[in-house]
């Protein structure tokens, strides 16, 4: 007999009880959607360009395919950044040429930000196959070849060409061939579990329907997992910057790079020098008050009391004084080596990762 | 008062009684240029008064000749005016999506608050089939 928790995962895996779904998902999915049918359709995403508010042609964000190719293609760098002006803006020659200096600047600021804009699309590629609207653009697309070079004919009578396909269609174009090829498999899977079930009995056929059940609803359109596991990129952190990073990294390569650090004298090093060297600068500082103020004592009392002493007596009081000026000034430069003593423990402690 | 002006994108300077007519240069004449007051005048100057300069040598000359303090102005005044009419380049409609950790962190928040929803549902139920409080928080 099936218990109330057995019943209830068995309805869910029926499909009888609908799981809520993401309102934010939702909401994603309908406002990126737009915006990769437009890249895979028209293949970028172009917009107006305008100079002090009027506009005076189109401009898009050249892909990291069409970079890479013009790198390639030309040797120095302003071919290649007439090149990519030329790519990326309806704007003739004549025009990218007599730009001036800070138009220069502004219209590169513009292309890389169009560039950036775009990239910021990438991670969530292989979530967007699984909508309907990538199913619907699929059935189209398909039959069409995504690498060719094409102009696109804006409806002012500009132009805007493409030299290659971006990264985005090329990840999506993939995804689905996998995608498209599953749900075939899958369709096989059923027909050979169908006539297994005819031969073992539905029971004993039940695991492996269950099993595909499991594969078909996962290749339903609009489902949430998908945005769920977007891809995560991890930045690898850069240690070789010259500072200490032993805390951080505490593997063999990691002290070998920070003992190798601390021979070549690197930044982290430096700074510890700076901050000795202050330090035993500010104890000097402080002992030379203590030393002006011993003085002044000295001589305060010698004007308040006078008293008439054997050369003897003098030469002894002249001793107890600088014996005392020598303990003061030892004693504040014990408390500087102290201290700087305690720093140093605490940066090996940090170094040996304790 | 030296009389300035800029007409058709030319900046006229008066320097001692002579007018210095100054073009406005490209990125690509602008570019690798060093020491650029003197090499940016001397490549911006077209005309002094009615005497087009043609050679860029004549040019130079013409540029060194002016003292340091008084070329450092008329490099500045030049930049200046030339900077007028200038087009900053901008676009719109364009989106950008959100940082890949916020989406994550978003939507976790959001099941977060739905699986505090159900529990609390499925609390009040319990409780009040069998009396018994805050059994789903058990284990």
């Amino acid at each position: 007999m099936a218990t109330e928790g057995t019943r209830i995962m068995e309805d869910i895996n029926n499909g009888s009880i609908a799981i809520n779904k993401s309102s934010y998902i939702r909401d994603f999915r309908v406002t990126i959607s737009p915006i990769f049918e437009e890249i895979l359709e028209v293949g970028a995403r172009i917009r107006p360009l305008k100079a002090s508010n009027s506009v005076i042609g189109w401009v898009r964000g050249p892909n990291m395919y069409e970079r890479r190719l013009i790198n390639s293609w030309y040797e120095d760098s302003i071919s290649r950044i007439v090149a990519i002006m030329k790519i990326a803006t309806s704007l003739d020659n004549t025009t990218i040429e007599n730009l001036d200096i800070f138009e220069f600047k502004s219209l590169t600021r513009l292309i890389s930000e169009l560039i950036r804009a775009d990239l910021t699309l990438y991670p969530y590629v292989s979530a967007y196959t699984t909508t309907s609207s990538s199913e619907s653009l699929w059935a189209i697309l398909k039959k069409r070849d995504i690498v060719d070079k094409k102009t696109i004919d804006m409806l002012d009578g500009k132009k805007i060409d493409i030299i290659s396909t971006s990264e985005h269609t090329r990840l999506w174009y993939n995804l689905c061939s996998i995608r498209d090829r599953s749900k075939i498999r899958l369709d096989e899977s059923y027909n050979a579990a169908m006539i297994a079930s005819s031969m073992i009995g539905r029971k004993g056929a039940s695991t492996l329907m269950s099993g595909l059940n499991k594969i078909s609803k996962s290749l339903v359109p609009n489902i949430d997992e998908p945005w769920k596991e977007i891809v995560r990129v991890e930045i690898d952190k850069n240690f070789d910057d010259g500072w200490g990073h032993a805390h951080e990294d505490d593997s063999d390569e990691g002290l070998l790079r920070e003992g190798q650090g601390m021979l070549d004298f690197d930044i982290h090093e430096q700074f510890m020098d700076k901050f000795y060297k202050q330090q035993m600068e500010e104890e000097q500082k402080r002992n030379e008050e203590i030393e002006d103020k011993v003085r002044s004592i000295e001589i305060n009392s010698i004007e308040d009391s006078v008293s008439i002493m054997t050369e003897a007596e003098l030469n002894r009081l002249q001793d107890i004084n600088a014996q005392r000026r020598r303990d003061l000034a030892k004693r504040a430069v014990d408390s500087v080596v102290e201290n700087i003593e305690k720093l140093e423990n605490r940066e090996q402690r940090i170094i040996l990762g304790d | 008062m030296p009389q300035i002006k800029l007409e058709n994108g030319i900046v006229s300077i008066e320097i001692g009684n002579r007018l210095f007519y100054f073009r406005r240069l490209t990125w690509l004449e602008e570019d690798n240029i060093s020491n650029r007051p003197l090499n940016i005048l001397s490549k911006a100057l077209i005309r002094v008064d009615t005497l087009d300069i043609k050679e860029d040598s004549n040019k130079l000359e013409i540029i060194k000749a002016l003292p340091n303090p008084i070329r450092e102005r008329i490099y500045i005044i030049y930049k200046s005016m030339i900077s007028e009419g200038r087009r900053s380049f901008t676009t719109s409609n364009i989106w950008v999506a959100p940082d890949i950790r916020t989406t994550i962190d978003k939507i976790k928040l959001e099941e977060d608050e739905q699986e505090e929803m159900i529990d609390n549902e499925v609390d009040m139920e319990i409780f009040q089939k069998s009396g018994l409080k805050g059994a789903t928080r058990i284990g």
